[in-house]
């Protein structure tokens, strides 16, 4: 199913996470393989959210937020000085629990990230518009009027739209914070289909609260108690086959 | 949609208001202009000397407001809130904003009329700047704490940097704050030059030479009780927030 010959695209060593005096990561150690889908799972509180937020870098703008060990991105270390946030921004996308269109038209929200990434020509920026559009499964929606605000679109086709805006910077690894969390049941499978015909191109990181939708989506999965890494191996072992007595609870639903 | 009928409703009372008052100043022979006061020549020469030095602080007035505006944004994006620089501006800037605007009235009277021989250009422009600054600061201040953490961190995650992240997202959403900020900072101004203008007429009928005014020292008592009152204020929320 995967390539085991790939060198993997992050690389966490022994990662630790404060805020103030709270530890909220442990001691995580793990390597992410390019062009699959690798899950976080875990009860509420357990530093998910942290975690896909240090790779890139949303944690600097939280204040008393201390990081020690290393993430490594392609080999290169991503917490240092010389390297700007916004840099690694770009090249690993997020997309949110709570989908948050700009105060744009639709066109405008998409064509923004790829204004970010230095594209200039309209015929391009066109392209990049409807190329993204396609690939969030939005385009045969709104095509009609681009020029639409997104408050039109419903919560599920802003979040696509957020998909497709995220797509347009053109990153190498897309992140999901728990991105069905708003949605309607509809919209749910929908989102799941994106993530699945977006694996082939980009390295995905999934995070989310529901078992079954990680078990769904997912080719490697970690579980996350308590701001430890519990497990983190192949979704179906993890599923089907857990070696610790926590992650079985979780999985069965006895914990969590 | 609502939003905007009420917008079009206020803006229609507004017209009407002013409709109103123009008529009736105008159906009376202008009362507000003409208040039944003549001024000898030596009085309408001053008063002349008054509207210039008056009309010579519009430009100060529009520089201190966008000189306010990025200031705000300066010390709210780029000076973190844990900076202790930030800590002690931010108090300077609440004391400054909580002194009530009558005061100030009773320092440019003071500088406009009272002593107007003697007030220089950098003192009148020094009560503007002082009237106007720290209310608008602060005003933008709050505009800019309310627009969406979300926003912001949606445009970071796409990679645009705190300048991008400003003049694209929250300056166009903290926009309608804070010109409302600048209307009250302005309306402030509006008032305080009414007050000098109206104390001036007063001044000019009723004083005779060798009267003897006591403004400067009332004021110093009133500043110094308001400096207390808001340190005070400020003590006393630093200490609710602690607990």
């Amino acid at each position: 199913m995967q390539s085991r010959k790939t060198d993997p695209i992050l690389q966490v060593h022994n990662l630790n996470v404060w805020y103030g005096k709270d530890q909220i990561l442990k001691n995580l150690t793990f390597d992410v393989l390019p062009k699959q889908v690798t899950a976080f799972i875990g009860p509420s509180n357990s530093g998910k959210t942290t975690l896909v937020r240090c790779f890139n870098r949303l944690n600097d703008l939280a204040l008393n937020f201390k990081l020690t060990g290393q993430i490594l991105y392609k080999g290169d270390k991503l917490y240092t000085p010389k390297l700007k946030a916004s840099k690694i921004s770009r090249q690993i996308g997020m997309i949110f629990q709570k989908p948050i269109p700009f105060h744009k038209s639709i066109y405008e929200n998409v064509a923004y990230s790829a204004r970010l990434r230095g594209v200039k020509q309209s015929t391009q920026l066109d392209t990049t518009v409807e190329e993204s559009l396609r690939k969030a499964q939005l385009w045969q929606e709104v095509y009609k009027d681009l020029q639409a605000s997104p408050d039109i679109l419903s919560n599920g086709q802003q979040q696509r739209l957020c998909i497709a805006r995220a797509l347009a910077g053109a990153p190498e690894i897309l992140i999901f914070d728990e991105p069905c969390e708003q949605l309607d049941a509809a919209e749910t499978p929908k989102l799941e289909a994106i993530v699945q015909s977006l694996k082939n191109r980009y390295t995905l990181i999934f995070v989310t609260n529901k078992r079954r939708q990680a078990a769904r989506v997912s080719d490697v999965a970690g579980f996350l108690y308590d701001g430890e890494l519990v497990e983190f191996q192949q979704t179906e072992q993890i599923f089907t086959n857990p070696k610790d007595k926590r992650t079985e609870n979780y999985v069965t639903g006895r914990l969590g | 949609m609502k939003r905007s009928v009420l917008i079009y409703q206020s803006i229609a009372l507004i017209t009407l208001a002013v409709a109103f008052i123009l008529f009736w100043s105008f159906s009376k022979g202008t009362p507000f202009v003409e208040s039944g006061l003549t001024f000898d020549e030596t009085a309408a020469d001053s008063y002349s000397v008054l509207q210039e030095n008056l009309y010579r602080m519009v430009p100060i007035l529009l520089g201190s407001i966008f000189f306010s505006i990025a200031i705000a944004f300066y010390l709210e994006e780029w000076l973190a809130e844990t900076s202790w620089i930030y800590g002690i501006i931010a108090q300077q800037i609440t004391i400054l904003a909580s002194i009530p605007s009558l005061l100030y009235g009773l320092l440019g009277l003071y500088f406009f009329v009272l002593q107007s021989e003697k007030g220089s250009f950098f003192t009148h422009a020094l009560t503007f700047v002082l009237l106007v600054m720290p209310i608008t600061i602060q005003s933008t201040q709050k505009a800019i704490r309310g627009v969406d953490i979300s926003v912001r961190e949606a445009a970071f995650a796409l990679g645009a940097n705190r300048w991008r992240v400003v003049v694209d997202h929250v300056f166009p959403n903290a926009f309608p704050t804070i010109v409302a900020g600048i209307c009250t900072a302005i309306s402030r101004v509006l008032a305080i030059t009414a007050l000098i203008i109206i104390v001036y007429i007063w001044k000019e009928h009723t004083l005779q030479s060798g009267d003897t005014f006591n403004i400067p020292s009332s004021v110093i008592v009133l500043l110094s009780f308001a400096l207390l009152s808001s340190v005070i204020s400020s003590f006393l929320e630093k200490k609710t927030n602690l607990t």
